[in-house]
């Protein structure tokens, strides 16, 4: 073992070669990689479009779109980072990754990332829940001086409720506000239209904790001590709700865009989904287009959302953090709300007169929303939430013994073993 | 939760120098050696060794004491007992199993509990086994034993106790991964140490360098800057004084993705997460070394075809994250990438070797059995009749076609004229019922036949097609990582396992060396097994083509030679095609086009007149001409077909092998427009 142990850190030191300047100054073109775009028209290939029409063209930027899957996302970053250690000015290099917040810290610690100066990117303007999710965790770093911030809060999420305002108009009710409401509504209101109750993530990837999470908060359970008897109420509400079906058994496989097109194609009554469905449901491909309306959970909403990063493998780090300046900069984030419906970081949006309007619902579901854990081994905490939850979801007989047994396991991941 | 409070220990780590490079008999007579010198030596010197927590390092021990031992009995008696046995043990052997250790003392908080033991001190004692100067001790040297402290180990036991002889260790420079500062070495059953390295007349003052003994000021070097500071450990640090925010006790674990069949995803994905546990446990510190991502593409064709392509960034979103290792069902379908990577050098495939094997079997339902196969259940391909829908774009589907294709055609030439009606003729068969109900049969592996309610497993007489399951690592030449090499070959050790070919046997599939597990209708022996290579790119899009739904225009004169070929024509036609009369005019082409037709056949005993080129979309024209020199160039006949990529077809008494022979080849070539590969 000793043999395979000592390469392996060997390795790691590799990474702790000190970074030449010429990278963190250089100027050239990069590449900038984000999740699918399943935005309404491709904006995010737009918006870098417009940064290739202006930007030199010894600058630009090349978008490569991650795999759908989240975990499959991360895999892909983490391995090709992992790849370049040490590998100078490789064109392989992911210079900007969008990461999402809970890989943060992981990448981080790593050493994948380069530290980013705040006041450059204008981070006092943002969310300050946004960027304290950026930054190195308080509890870790010895003074205040020593936190860094390693990525830029460019989008911000939480779940919201989406439902067929046509059917609970028609039915003379209001969209539900707690979860008994949301149980009997898509219960019985669903089945009197034919349709399916409630459609989430529930799919044994990240979403499936975002969505485990919402409901253990609303039954004042918390993830980090699943055997709390709230934690597991919420999770029984899910698993009961699959066993009596108005959550329907497939989505145990349904991620974002799978639960969007039950949704979209008219099938379901209830929807939980990040601020982006609602331009799509708007699409043309839409049958509910006009006829839906999203309002914020029965509880509170996790915090979601994508930071930018400049890897550590980039040659041409001047240009990524001008890319991402252009980025997060306010005239790009109204835009990517306006029509990919990306809610910003940047405050003064959400005070815009002419967005106050359209931002009042998500402001006021990012006032509760609350984070997942901040970790550098939050990949091994959720392997091991997803594995356990998504077998109690499957069985409600099993959530007790689950969730126990995940007590016990998360105990060894929060120490990455 | 569950985690015991730090307690004070002493660390001890040993090691055989130059274990690695001996052969296997010796290293196991050393081992044993090793274990039995290490009970006596604590026997010897009143340390319990049942008590003590140790866990084998192949060519070490790492040892952590219980609490209560005293350090200055490790140090001392215990390095003298220990050495006493070496000197025993290495009398009695040859000289091949002779062997000198190096051992590491530290002592320091250390967490031990049932997930393992955590610790800096553990660590430390890890590195300084390393440290150079520690090995450069006992190279080409007699001496049997070589000890290395730590800083503080040396300063809080040896210096203070004149038992333990503080002045025959000498103080050392480390510089050895994360660790940088100094340390001290004692070499036993040797003369002085060796001077290549001289210690210092007195402990070192810091901040100076250390005295040379021969007068004369040593280099500056960077160990000896770091004098001023004690023995440094830092996990992990970071350049351009960055340090992370964390300063995690565990290096970030290597991510491997492995891109896995279908048939094999669930039982690939216990087995990556098996040893996902396994390197966990086996590591010194406890810390999680690997990170799989176990997933199947949109489907095997799909893989295969990013694979062959070098996985371009588009196929991140189409198909999945780049894989590390590729599991498909058959080597065939590497066969088929390697030739698509024939000339690209950035990627490529090492097959290392099947993981699990699985014989292409028949499912049948009970009461088809006795029709289909003898009572030794072998059945031939012939007496296929109804076989439930084949999909090639997974690598069981592609081997099942080949079966079908191999028994139709008698081979696996697939450029043959008669391809394409043979196959289409085939694909028209595949039924959408239930499989192994009634008639219908079900062509599959024998794990998931076997797995599949309702089917008896059949094995065809002349041999099964086997399903070999390559373990194959994917290459990217400019982008190599040794450390996810040595995970990717532990890996492959793990699934080749006997516990993972028992998981394996388990899920329905055959271990390597074709044991079955416990499935009751499975046949026990080695099946007879059929050696062949499909292409399996080829026989994809031959299977691909074939099942195409195509709608044929017919367009004839009123002869009655034409109607008859119109009912030929309509033979050639499955139950998802369909066939449309067209009235043979100027118009007729373009008005297939607008009925959605992809062939025009036209037929005529009398010239015809000239026909409009059809310009709404594409679409082929055959052309038959059912009286000698019908399909002269100067023809409208022959205008009309070769105009939209077809030919004309002479079916008239004149012809070389009569009118049948020349009907045959009109329907092949029909059936190759409508149902042939796109080359």
């Amino acid at each position: 073992m000793i043999r395979v142990l000592i390469p392996l850190l060997a390795l790691l030191a590799a990474c702790t070669t000190p970074i030449d300047d010429e990278a963190r100054t250089g100027r050239g073109p990069i590449t900038f990689v984000d999740g699918r775009d399943t935005s309404a028209g491709g904006q995010v290939a737009k918006m870098v479009a417009r940064w290739n029409e202006s930007a030199g063209l010894d600058e630009q930027v090349d978008f490569v779109q991650m795999p759908s899957s989240t975990d499959a996302h991360r895999a892909q970053l983490a391995a090709r980072a992992q790849d370049l250690v040490g590998v100078p000015a490789s064109p392989d290099c992911y210079d900007v990754m969008a990461v999402d917040v809970v890989w943060t810290a992981e990448f981080a610690a790593a050493g994948h990332l380069e530290p980013l100066d705040p006041d450059d990117f204008g981070a006092d303007r943002m969310l300050p829940q946004a960027v304290e999710a950026a930054m190195s965790p308080a509890d870790e770093a010895r003074s205040p001086e020593e936190r860094k911030l390693w990525a830029v809060p460019w989008r911000t999420d939480t779940g919201f409720l989406y439902y067929r305002k046509d059917v609970l108009d028609q039915e003379g009710l209001e969209p539900p506000t707690t979860w008994d409401d949301l149980r009997w509504q898509a219960t019985e209101v669903a089945r009197r239209h034919g349709l399916e109750g409630y459609v989430g993530q529930f799919r044994r990837y990240e979403g499936l904790i975002v969505n485990a999470a919402e409901a253990i908060w609303a039954h004042d359970g918390d993830l980090d001590q699943p055997d709390a008897p709230g934690t597991k109420a919420g999770v029984r509400a899910l698993a009961e709700g699959i066993g009596q079906g108005w959550i329907p058994r497939a989505a145990l496989d349904y991620d974002e865009n799978a639960s969007l097109d039950e949704f979209k194609a008219g099938r379901a009554l209830f929807m939980r989904n990040w601020p982006y469905a609602g331009p799509v449901l708007d699409g043309t491909d839409s049958a509910v287009a006009g006829r839906w309306a999203k309002t914020t959970l029965p509880g509170a909403g996790a915090l979601g959302g994508w930071n930018l990063a400049v890897s550590r493998c980039s040659a041409h780090q001047q240009t990524a953090r001008e890319f991402i300046r252009f980025v997060v900069g306010d005239a790009n984030q109204r835009l990517m709300f306006e029509r990919a419906g990306f809610a910003p970081t940047s405050t003064a949006l959400y005070r815009d007169p002419e967005l106050e309007a359209d931002l009042a619902p998500l402001w006021e579901s990012l006032r509760t929303a609350r984070a997942r854990p901040t970790s550098p081994h939050y990949d091994e905490l959720t392997s091991v939430m997803q594995e356990n939850l998504h077998h109690a979801l499957g069985k409600p007989e099993s959530v007790d013994r689950s969730l126990d047994r995940l007590a016990d396991e998360l105990a060894k991941a929060e120490e990455g073993r | 939760m569950g985690t015991q409070p730090p307690l004070h220990r002493t660390v001890v780590v040993v090691d055989v120098a130059a274990f690695g490079r001996r052969h296997l008999v010796p290293q196991e007579e050393i081992r044993r050696g090793l274990y039995a010198a290490l009970e006596s030596a604590f026997e010897g010197c009143g340390l319990d060794w049942s008590a003590a927590h140790h866990e084998d390092r192949g060519d070490g021990v790492f040892v952590l004491m219980p609490p209560d031992a005293p350090k200055s009995r490790v140090a001392g008696g215990l390095r003298h007992n220990l050495l006493g046995e070496l000197l025993r043990y290495n009398a009695t052997r040859n000289d091949d199993a002779k062997f000198q250790l190096r051992m590491a003392i530290t002592a320091g908080e250390v967490v031990h509990d049932e997930h393992g033991v955590v610790g800096d001190e553990v660590t430390l004692a890890f590195r300084l086994l390393d440290a150079k100067p520690l090995r450069d001790a006992l190279a080409g040297s007699d001496a049997l034993l070589a000890l290395i402290v730590s800083d503080r180990f040396y300063d809080d036991v040896i210096r203070p106790d004149p038992a333990m002889k503080p002045k025959s260790f000498r103080q050392v420079d480390v510089d050895v991964k994360e660790v940088h500062g100094h340390a001290w070495v004692h070499v036993s059953d040797a003369g002085p140490p060796p001077t290549a390295n001289p210690p210092p007349a007195a402990p070192a003052d810091p901040g100076l360098p250390p005295a040379d003994p021969g007068g004369k000021r040593a280099k500056p070097r960077l160990a000896t800057v770091l004098l001023a500071v004690p023995l440094l450990f830092v996990a992990v640090t970071n350049g351009a004084g960055a340090a992370p925010p964390t300063v995690p006790p565990c290096p970030p674990p290597v991510q491997l993705n492995v891109l896995v069949s279908a048939e094999k995803e669930v039982v690939v994905r216990r087995l990556a997460l098996g040893l996902e546990r396994d390197l966990r446990r086996d590591n010194p510190l406890g810390c999680k070394e690997l990170n799989t991502l176990v997933f199947t593409g949109t489907s095997a064709q799909a893989a295969a075809e990013a694979l062959g392509g070098g996985w371009q960034p588009g196929d991140l979103v189409k198909v999945g994250a780049e894989p590390h290792v590729w599991l498909p069902d058959t080597t065939a379908e590497v066969q088929a990438v390697e030739k698509a990577l024939r000339h690209r050098d950035d990627v490529r495939l090492h097959r290392r070797a099947g993981v699990a094997v699985s014989p292409l079997v028949l499912g049948a339902s009970e009461e088809s059995v006795g029709r289909i196969a003898e009572p030794d259940r072998d059945f031939d391909w012939r007496d296929v009749r109804w076989p439930a829908e084949v999909d090639t774009s997974s690598g069981v589907g592609m081997l099942a076609a080949t079966g079908l294709v191999l028994h139709e055609l008698g081979g696996l030439d697939l450029d043959a004229p008669d391809v394409p009606r043979e196959l289409h003729e085939i694909t028209g068969r595949m039924t959408a019922d239930r499989p192994c109900a009634g008639d219908v049969t079900l062509i599959g592996s024998e794990k998931a036949v076997a797995g599949t309610p309702g089917c008896r497993v059949l094995y065809p007489r002349d041999g099964a097609l086997v399903l070999d399951h390559p373990f194959v690592e994917v290459e990217r030449t400019n982008r190599k990582s040794e450390r996810r090499q040595r995970i990717m070959d532990r890996f492959l050790a793990h699934l080749l396992s006997a516990p993972a070919q028992e998981e394996f046997r388990r899920e329905g599939f055959r271990d390597v060396a074709w044991n079955v597990g416990s499935q009751p209708d499975v046949r026990s022996g080695r099946p007879k097994t059929l050696q062949v290579e499909p292409d399996a790119t080829a026989v994809r899009a031959a299977w691909e083509a074939a099942s195409r739904r195509r709608v044929i225009a017919v367009a004839v004169d009123g002869s009655a030679d034409a109607r008859v070929f119109a009912d030929e024509v309509r033979r050639l036609t499955g139950p998802r095609d369909e066939l449309i009369s067209l009235p043979l005019s100027a118009g007729v082409v373009e008005e297939g086009v607008e009925r959605g037709a992809d062939v025009v056949v036209l037929a005529s005993a009398a010239p015809i007149t000239p026909i409009a080129h059809g310009v709404s979309g594409p679409i082929r024209v055959v052309a038959v001409g059912l009286t000698d020199g019908a399909c002269a160039p100067s023809t409208a006949l022959w205008a009309a077909a070769t105009a939209h990529g077809g030919l004309c077809h002479e079916i008239g008494g004149g012809n070389g092998n009569g009118a049948a022979g020349g009907q045959e080849r009109a329907l092949d070539d029909i059936a190759r427009v409508a149902w042939g590969r796109v080359m």
